[in-house]
C-alpha cells in the first residue's frame, strides 16, 4: 500500500495549488494524474487512498483520473529502441535483458478541475 | 464557474528532499548506507546478526530496525553486540526518508563507516521510497520459492547486489536454484548474486567481501 504516501503528496498539491488560485476555488472536483507502469501502483488502491485522504478537503468527492504510462527501454546491444513489456523487460527486437529504461517512472501530477 | 488549473508538477522527486538531505549527513561523516529489502521472515535479522561477527574488527557499524512495531529486532540485534536503533513506522508499509532522518540524528555518525538500514518486511513498499541509501540489497530465502525475482522484479531490478539466504535448507526444499538465478539475471543482469546460510556460514564469505568493498568505495 505504498499508494498512500504517494496519494498524500497528490492531494497536498492539490490543495496548495487551489489555495494559491485566483479567482479562488471552492471545490475541486477532478484531478488527473500520469504514472509510469514501473511504479507499480494499483489503480483501486489508489482511487481508495484518494478518497479517503480528500475526505473533509474541498476536494470530498472528487475524481481521480490516472493515465498509465507504458515503458520504453533502450537495448544496449542492438540499440532498439522502443516499448517494452513490464513482465520480461527485454528487447523487441533481439530479447536481450541488457536495457536501459527510458520511461516508465513518471509521477506528475497534470491539471485539476475546479469550480 | 468550472475551470481548469493546469499544474504538470513533476511528484517523482517529492519525497526525496529528505533523501537528499539524508545523503547530505552521510557523506560529510563518510557513512555508507545499505538499505536491506526483503520479505517478512525472509532472514534479514539473522543476516546481519551473523554478518556482525564475521564484520568485528572490520567494519565498524550500526543498524536501523525499520518494523511496523515492537523493538524485538533492534533487540535481538544488540544482544549480537550490535549498536541498533528501532524506527517504528507506526503502521506505514515502508520506512521513509523523513523517519530515518530521526535515527540518523539519534546516532554517533562519527564513529561508523556503515549503516544497514533493514526495511520493514516486504517486496513491493520498500523499493518505492528512496532513503537517500546507497545501495538497496535484495534478500530472499530459499522458503520463499524461486518465483519471487520473476513475480517483483521490481525491488530485484533497483538492487545492487541480492542474497538468497536459508541455503541449509534447500535439501528439504523443492527450491529451483537454476530457475531462480535465471530470473535474476533476467532482471539484473550481472549484479552479484550470494547464496547464504546464516545458520552454518556456509557462502557467508563472498557477502563480507562485497560489504567491505562498498566501505572502501563508500
Amino acid at each position: 500500500m505504498h499508494e498512500f504516501s504517494i496519494c498524500q503528496t497528490i492531494v497536498n498539491s492539490i490543495l496548495e495549488q487551489a489555495g494559491k488560485a485566483d479567482p479562488p476555488v471552492e471545490r475541486i472536483t477532478k484531478t488527473r494524474i500520469k504514472a509510469g507502469e514501473l511504479r507499480q501502483l494499483v489503480r483501486e488502491n489508489l482511487e481508495f487512498a484518494y478518497e479517503h485522504l480528500t475526505r473533509d478537503t474541498i476536494a470530498e468527492g472528487s475524481k481521480l483520473e490516472i493515465e498509465i504510462m507504458p515503458i520504453e527501454g533502450l537495448c544496449r546491444d542492438c540499440r532498439w529502441q522502443g516499448l517494452i513489456d513490464s513482465k520480461s523487460l527485454s528487447c523487441g527486437s533481439c530479447g536481450s535483458v541488457r536495457m536501459d529504461i527510458q520511461k516508465g517512472r513518471e509521477l506528475e501530477l497534470t491539471s485539476m478541475e475546479v469550480e | 464557474m468550472e475551470r481548469q488549473i493546469e499544474i504538470n508538477r513533476d511528484l517523482a522527486g517529492a519525497g526525496e528532499e529528505w533523501a537528499h538531505k539524508n545523503r547530505e549527513v552521510l557523506r560529510e561523516h563518510g557513512v555508507t548506507m545499505l538499505n536491506l529489502i526483503g520479505s517478512p521472515g525472509s532472514g534479514k535479522t539473522a543476516l546481519l546478526e551473523k554478518s556482525a561477527g564475521m564484520l568485528s574488527g572490520k567494519m565498524r557499524f550500526a543498524v536501523l530496525e525499520g518494523d511496523i512495531e515492537t523493538d524485538r529486532d533492534a533487540e535481538r540485534l544488540r544482544r549480537a553486540g550490535v549498536q541498533a536503533l528501532q524506527l517504528s513506522t507506526g503502521g506505514a508499509c515502508h520506512l521513509s526518508a523523513q523517519r530515518l532522518h530521526t535515527g540518523l540524528q539519534e546516532l554517533d555518525l562519527g564513529s561508523l563507516d556503515t549503516l544497514f538500514v533493514e526495511n520493514v518486511g516486504n517486496l513491493v513498499c520498500p523499493v518505492e521510497f528512496d532513503v537517500g541509501e546507497q545501495a538497496k540489497v535484495a534478500v530472499l530465502s530459499t522458503t520463499e520459492g524461486e518465483d519471487k525475482p520473476a513475480k517483483y522484479p521490481a525491488l530485484f531490478r533497483e538492487a545492487s547486489c541480492t542474497v538468497i539466504t536459508k541455503t541449509d535448507l534447500l535439501p528439504h526444499l523443492c527450491f529451483d536454484m537454476e530457475a531462480c538465478l535465471h530470473d535474476l539475471q533476467a532482471v539484473n543482469a550481472r549484479k552479484p548474486i550470494f547464496r547464504v546460510s546464516s545458520i552454518s556460514g556456509d557462502g557467508m564469505q563472498d557477502w563480507i567481501q562485497w560489504l567491505l568493498a562498498q566501505k572502501a568505495g563508500g
